[in-house]
């Protein structure tokens, strides 16, 4: 076993944290309690960090613009003010307005065209014909899924089925992809636990 | 009747030491089972190697904390790969948690020779995600006025004539972001000289895909086995080859585990009484 | 007047970021890049918001004790020092970085890490032969981890081949009708922020 201080409070932290794979319990919970506090300091400190950088020391130079999104920045704090708590929705409708104008200027061409061309790829292949039938079984799947009786029930139906099935490779492929994202995290656990602290896994 | 499905009724506490130690044994015993070099990082690592002198690179340290085991490796190799092509990286962290990452390779970087400045340049942590990302492809010194330090753009040699989006060869975020392939090819698009490439988590891969053969992204990696690929090809194999194995046996463990919970459903003399034990065990 | 103004502000902005985005107007294009910049300062500022709420949460927390003492004092010295530790790093470079790399790091590892025994149950217990799309979803999911694994090639040189089949067919068309679908819905939610139709996200109905 190791005497490294920090490679001990590391392992005990984190067999603190899979001790609720037996049962929740209060380490766990303590141990819960601790990350979010690191979390949440850690992040306003990368805030404010951001903002004495970009804001506050354009100012001190002497440019004035950069008082306006400062300004609104502040304004963001002022839901913890009842009286002035209005003010917050501001900066919020700001940023949320400006991310809907750039996803409206940038999808029509990124999203929609650029995919629609790829689909529409000429029929000389069965991979090309399942990629262009695929995807419009698809698209109709969610547009038009509750429907009216209408004249071309047995296609739509017929269409349905297939999107489903394609789903479901989607979302087959979709489980191993977060799968294979979380296989590493507990590898480099194991590695922590079994290598640097227990020394079994040769070369720590 | 016998219940033959009962040796495959197994409570969760045995799922648990089953993929525990079927990673645990091939980190302590490495097999060594080859890895082949996929079609996209392949793509990827060409892209970066065909890089003249001069060119800049931009690498995005985008990653949550929970995908820095697969990110990290990803970060590291493509930045030194670039280096070693003359290639001039400018490297900004878009997410919190990528910024300690970001310049611990920054730190790795010059150790081994890159000269802050000339070679490579850190723009730190840039909040904002798609906003940010568009007002630094439009005026990169109005958006990030200033590099890490401190120090303005327009002092830096690698980034004073770095204006707009269309000044960058190679676009590389490093991220976990689900919808980071989208917002990216919004923003790119208007700038059709830049390549974008995306180095992700592994859970993006299937998201990335309908993107590859448009060309609206060039390359991609899939998380750590398209790390370990891309550290094999640079001729640095790393934390991300030495875990292969470990993942190999794990995905087969998985496998297993589909394998045996259908013949304990199937083979159940009672699908109900099954039903029951199961839910008793956990 | 005062409920309005922020669907006003935002609309005058959106609508200068897509005016800009139309017509060339040198004039129009130096304010909606300005517009954009102001976008990284106003996040850095609502990256503390998360910290202030959970810091009166806790103190509230403290002082009605309706919640266990110690869950308060751990969140809040936790809070607290990496705040401080991070904020001055410069100062405290040795400590930023043991915490960070050392405590912060390894520990958000561990805690996601808890996800792949969910699904390692997950795939025990629900993925199951049962119906066509579930036995679809069964041989997707099997091909793709075999596929992936370095060792699916090692078993049969077919595997990734029928992997990389399914991926960039019959995922692609999955995966573009969910993006088309998505891109469709997101320009009509944007459309309906810029127009001032939808304000849900500041509280206005």
């Amino acid at each position: 076993m190791t005497s490294n201080v920090t490679i001990w409070i590391t392992a005990l932290l984190t067999l603190a944290v899979y001790s609720f794979l037996i049962k929740d319990n209060r380490a766990f919970r303590l141990v819960e309690k601790f990350f979010v506090g690191l979390g949440a300091g850690y992040f306003a400190a990368m805030g404010v960090r951001n903002i004495i950088q970009i804001g506050i020391r354009p100012i001190m130079e002497g440019q004035l613009l950069p008082l306006i999104p400062f300004i609104l920045g502040l304004m963001a704090y002022t839901r913890f003010i009842k009286p002035i708590a209005w003010m917050t929705k501001i900066p919020i409708a700001l940023i949320v307005s400006i991310g809907a104008a750039l996803t409206l200027r940038g999808s029509v061409q990124a999203q929609l065209l650029n995919q629609a061309r790829g689909s529409m790829l000429p029929w000389t292949t069965a991979n090309n014909i399942i990629i262009a039938l695929g995807t419009a079984a698809v698209l109709s799947y969610f547009y038009f899924k509750a429907r009216s009786p209408g004249p071309f029930d047995g296609v739509m139906t017929l269409s349905s089925k297939v999107a489903r099935i394609i789903m479901m490779v989607a979302f087959g492929i979709g489980y191993t992809g977060v799968l294979g994202a979380n296989i590493p995290r507990t590898i480099g656990q194991i590695q922590l636990i079994f290598g640097k602290w227990i020394h079994l896994i040769p070369g720590f | 009747m016998n219940d033959i499905g009962k040796i495959f009724r197994w409570n969760r506490l045995t799922i648990y030491a089953i993929i525990t130690l079927a990673i645990l044994f091939p980190l302590v015993r490495p097999i060594g089972i080859p890895i082949p070099i996929g079609e996209s990082a392949r793509t990827f690592y060409e892209l970066v190697d065909n890089m003249k002198p001069g060119d800049i690179i931009w690498v995005d340290s985008a990653f949550s904390l929970s995908a820095a085991v697969e990110c990290v490796p990803q970060l590291e190799a493509i930045s030194q790969h670039a280096l070693k092509k003359g290639a001039k990286v400018i490297m900004l962290a878009m997410s919190p948690d990528g910024q300690p990452f970001a310049e611990r390779a920054l730190a790795a970087l010059i150790e081994q020779g890159a000269v802050y400045g000339e070679d490579i340049v850190y723009l730190g942590f840039v909040p904002g995600e798609e906003p940010a990302i568009a007002a630094m492809m439009s005026d990169l010194h109005r958006a990030v006025p200033r590099d890490y330090r401190g120090t303005p753009l327009t002092d830096i040699p690698i980034t004073k004539n770095v204006r707009t989006g269309n000044d960058i060869a190679i676009v590389v975020p490093v991220t976990s972001n689900a919808t980071a392939p989208d917002f990216w090819t919004r923003q790119i698009a208007p700038y059709p000289n830049t390549v974008l490439t995306m180095a992700s988590q592994a859970s993006l891969w299937p998201r990335i895909q309908p993107y590859l053969p448009t060309g609206q992204i060039a390359a991609a990696l899939n998380g750590a086995r398209g790390a370990a690929e891309y550290e094999l090809m640079i001729g640095k194999p790393s934390i991300a080859v030495a875990s292969m194995d470990a993942t190999s046996i794990a995905y087969l463990t998985f496998v297993l585990f589909i394998i045996v919970g259908n013949l304990a459903h199937w083979l159940a003399p009672d699908k109900k009484v099954a039903a029951k034990k199961d839910g008793d065990k956990s | 007047m005062y409920r309005k103004l922020p669907v006003y502000i935002a609309t005058i902005a959106g609508m200068i970021l897509m005016i800009d985005y139309f017509i060339n107007i040198p004039a129009l294009t130096k304010v909606a890049s300005e517009i954009q910049a102001w976008t990284v300062l106003i996040s850095a500022f609502l990256l503390g918001i998360g910290m202030v709420n959970l810091l009166l949460v806790n103190i509230r927390g403290l002082q009605t004790r309706r919640t266990d003492i110690l869950d308060n004092i751990v969140l809040i010295g936790a809070l607290v020092v990496m705040f401080v530790v991070t904020l001055f790093s410069d100062q405290f470079d040795t400590a930023y970085r043991w915490l960070f790399h050392e405590i912060y790091a390894p520990l958000g590892t561990a805690v996601f890490s808890l996800l792949m025994y969910a699904m390692a149950s997950a795939a025990y217990r629900a993925i199951r032969l049962k119906s066509i799309e579930s036995t679809v979803f069964l041989i997707a999911a099997v091909t793709a981890m075999l596929g992936v694994a370095p060792v699916g090639e090692t078993i049969s040189p077919q595997i990734p081949k029928f992997y990389t089949w399914m991926l960039q067919v019959l995922n692609m068309a999955g995966q573009r009708g969910i993006i088309m679908g998505g891109a469709i819905g997101a320009m009509a939610a944007s459309l309906r922020v810029l127009l001032g139709i939808e304000r849900r996200h500041i509280g206005l109905e």
